[in-house]
Parts: structure tokens; sequence; C-alpha cells
């Protein structure tokens, strides 16, 4: 309703029943939150060097944007090397958003 | 003399119903010389009754026109709504005296929009008795650092033509030098109370955004000049000062137009008379957008923004965006003059160290603001915090 009443143009919102339904929400929130997305998207693509024992993802929470990160150790070395690895990421991270 | 009410003012109401209990009060006496007689009604009961729990917009628009007079029975002195959110929000000591509810102007990200579920605005005539339970805590704890404010459910000042509350506060709070008062506004309705100066400790302040918000997103309400001429008047009067940046909009134009804020607050006035800046950015809880949307169209900076649900529940703009304008105030501010006393309103802990590397309790100058006081009678009674407004 809000995309409507934003003027948006009505082919943009005439949704084709191929798409799967998770693009149509995808395509209704870049219309909606174009500036937002786009400044997702451009942080995304700013790659940092995680750990090789980590699963990263890149996700917007409410308001926060931010990763989601999962890791396994199997010892207190591989702990500590892990470690000293994000904080190599975090340093990355802080140079990027200067 | 007494200062007659401006017709202007009067203007702006339908009708004024006084509550049979409120007729022989001094704020409905005075109503009743200065309101023609057509626009009175006594009552027994709050008029519009038998409408739904919810305002429509109509209803809510309606309530902007129409004054009831009556006394207030519940609590009149309670902490302010931030601090019950001490888990998502860090805030300050601040204490709330409603001596009415509603507003005679319309920003389209006002929070009363959701807040309020009255048809009419009310003006509460028993000031009497708000000022014997600030005598009986003031009278225990006149040492403490106590901040009182009467801007949370109506402007302390845009009213105050007709009510006069002011002077009595004014009066009451020259007696407690450690108590501060505070009234909030975005009017620039001042002058009837600028002879009872000096009173350092009563701060007016303003809330305040760049001419092209006001213009967009706060109708009725003091232009910008206006509201800076009126601070002026208040510093040479002998009272202190407060601003208020908040709501900050986002807009293509933001800098620029935050900029000219902050540099004619810093060319017009000094950190020593201004107590406080306090920085906030747009938030509002989710069920005001469909009443926002109705009553503003989604033209409005507000109901078009990007807003994201927040811990807490509010909707807000993303957080590295917030940071960001944050960060802007607060370096502009300081460019001019690092003693200025800045702070975040209704922020979570995170943006906090995000903007300022610490907590308020570290930052020099707000200490006070946010350690902890004793706490006061509603705080500790269930069935004062039941009694709606």
């Amino acid at each position: 309703m809000e995309l409507i009443l934003l003027n948006t143009k009505s082919e943009e919102l005439i949704l084709d029943q191929q798409i799967p339904a998770e693009d149509i929400i995808k395509k209704l929130k870049l219309l909606r939150y174009p500036k937002t997305l786009a400044s997702d998207e451009e942080k995304k693509n700013n790659s940092l060097l995680w750990p090789t024992s980590t699963q990263v993802q890149a996700q917007r929470r409410g308001d926060r944007w931010g990763y989601n990160i999962h890791f396994f150790v199997s010892g207190p070395q591989e702990l500590t090397k892990t470690i000293e690895q994000f904080q190599k990421a975090a340093e990355q991270w802080k140079n990027q958003s200067h | 003399m007494e200062k007659p009410i401006p017709l202007n003012l009067i203007q702006q109401f339908e009708k004024v119903f006084i509550d049979e209990k409120s007729w022989d009060s001094a704020v409905a006496e005075r109503i009743r010389t200065y309101f023609p007689v057509d626009k009175i009604e006594r009552v027994v009961q709050e008029p519009f009754v038998g409408r739904g729990p919810e305002l429509s917009p109509e209803e809510f628009d309606r309530s902007k026109k129409n004054i009831f007079v009556t006394t207030f029975n519940g609590q009149f002195f309670k902490r302010c709504p931030g601090a019950t959110q001490k888990k998502t929000l860090t805030c300050c000591n601040y204490y709330v005296l409603n001596l009415g509810s509603q507003c005679n102007m319309n920003c389209s990200y006002c929070y009363l929009q959701s807040y309020l579920n009255s048809p009419v605005m009310k003006i509460f005539s028993n000031i009497d008795q708000a000022l014997s339970e600030l005598e009986e805590m003031a009278s225990q704890h006149a040492h403490l650092p106590y901040r009182v404010g009467t801007g949370e459910v109506i402007d302390s000042l845009s009213m105050d033509e007709i009510t006069l509350y002011s002077r009595q506060l004014v009066n009451f709070f020259k007696k407690y030098p450690k108590w501060s008062l505070e009234f909030k506004t975005k009017s620039d309705k001042v002058d009837q109370f600028l002879d009872l100066g000096p009173a350092q400790n009563v701060m007016v302040s303003w809330s305040i955004n760049p001419p092209y918000i006001i213009q967009s997103e706060e109708h009725g309400t003091a232009r910008f000049e206006e509201r800076l001429a009126a601070a002026e008047k208040c510093v040479k009067s002998g009272f202190s000062l407060a601003f208020h940046i908040d709501p900050m909009i986002w807009h293509p134009e933001w800098k620029e137009n935050y900029a000219f804020l902050i540099d004619e607050i810093s060319r017009r006035f000094t950190p020593e008379q201004v107590k406080v800046i306090s920085v906030g950015a747009l938030r509002f809880q989710p069920e005001q957008r469909h009443m926002m949307r109705q009553r503003f169209g989604m033209k409005s900076l507000v109901t078009s923004a990007e807003m994201f649900p927040s811990e807490g529940g509010k909707y807000r703009y993303d957080a590295s965006l917030r940071h960001e304008m944050f960060q802007f105030v607060l370096k502009k501010f300081r460019d001019h003059n690092p003693a200025w006393n800045l702070f975040l309103c209704m922020e979570t802990p995170e943006t906090w160290l995000n903007s300022f590397e610490q907590t308020p309790m570290q930052v020099p100058g707000l200490h006070d603001y946010f350690r902890p006081l004793p706490k006061i009678k509603s705080e500790n009674s269930d069935l004062a915090s039941a009694v709606k407004i």
C-alpha cells in the first residue's frame, strides 16, 4: 500500500507469478527501502578477511546491518589463532568504515 | 495587570468544555473572561464519549480544536517514560509534570498520535495539587538535582497564554535552586513569564529543526527564527536554555540544513547559556504509521522514510545512518566549541558507545543527569502508575 501511495509505477508493482515469492519480497523491499538496501549491498561488497574456519553471512536484522558468524574450533591454539584473525578482520572493518 | 489571551489563540479552538468541578478555578475564570460565550460549555463529563478505544484520524484532529478543562485525579509528578525502558534505552533522570494533554500544533511525527486516546485536549485546573506534590518531594530532597519537565504530553508553553501556569511554576522553582524546571516548546510564547527572571534553574528549551523541516513537518509551530528570537529573550531575562535537535529527519540536503542550524545556535548563544543540547533521530511506534499516513499522506519525509523495527519495538532509521547523523552533529558543535554539552535522547547503549565511546555517566557534564536519585511516590505505587491521562 505504501508503494502505491508513494506513486510507484504500476508496471513495477505487477508481480509475475512465475517469480518465486522470495524474489518478489526482495523486489518490493528494494522499492520501499532503496537507499538502505543499496548501502547494505555496498557494505556486503567490502569483503573482509575472515578466519578460514568461519561461516559468515551478511544480514539485516531490523534497524541493524551486520554479520552472522559461525565457527568451530577443536583446541585452544586454534581458538587463539581464530581470535587473532578476527582481530585483523575487525581492524580491516574499522578502516573501511573511516 | 494580567495579560489577556490573544485572539489568534482563541480562534484556534472550536469549543472549550469546562467541567463543573473546575468551573470556579482560576484557569476556567480566565477562559470565561476572554473566550466568546458561545465557545464555552459547562459539562458534567468528558465530551465526545461513546467512541471506540482508539482515536480515528478525524477524532484526533478534532481533539486539537476542543479544550476540556477538568481536574486530574492521579499523581501529577512522574518519571519520564523513557526511564521505564532501561533495558533497551539509556535515559537521563527526568521527571514529568503533566498539566494537560494534547497539543495545539501539528507535527507529522508527533508521538501523541499513538499515545493519546482522549477525544479532547485537556487542561488540568488543579495545579495547586501538582504544586503540593512538588512541595512534598522538594521539602524532603531539596539538595538533590531533580529535573522536572512539563512538556511530555502537552507543549509546555504553546497554551500558556491561556493557563499562565508558567508563572506559578517559575515562582515555585525559584525557592528550590538545586531543582530545575524545563519548559519544552516549539512555540515562541515566553513573554508571559519573562518578568519573573532571573531564574537560572528554569530552563526554557526548544525542540528545533532546520527551517526546511519546520516548514514541511512541524505544522502550526513557531518558525525557526521565531524560536531563536524567543530564546534570546529568555537569556536576556536570566533564564537558561536547552535545545533538542530531535527528531533529526533525514532528507537529501540534511547535512547542509543541520549545519545551518548548528551554525546559527553557535553564533547566537554560548555553552554557558545553553545547559544541554540533546540529539535524537526520528522514531515512532509501529501502530502510529497508519495514523500518520492518513493524516499527512506519503509525501511527508516521515511517512516516506526508510524505517526499520528496532530493539524495543520502535521504528528507527538504520543504525549506521543514525550514527552518521549523530556524529555529524556532535562534530559540528565541537568544531565550534568543545564546551557544548551534548547528549543523545532515547537511544540504545550501543549508539551511545558508538557516538561518544563512553556511557553517559562517564561523560563530563552529564554525570548529574544520569546518576540514580531516590524514587518518588508514583514509582512506588502501582495504583499511581495505573492511572491514565
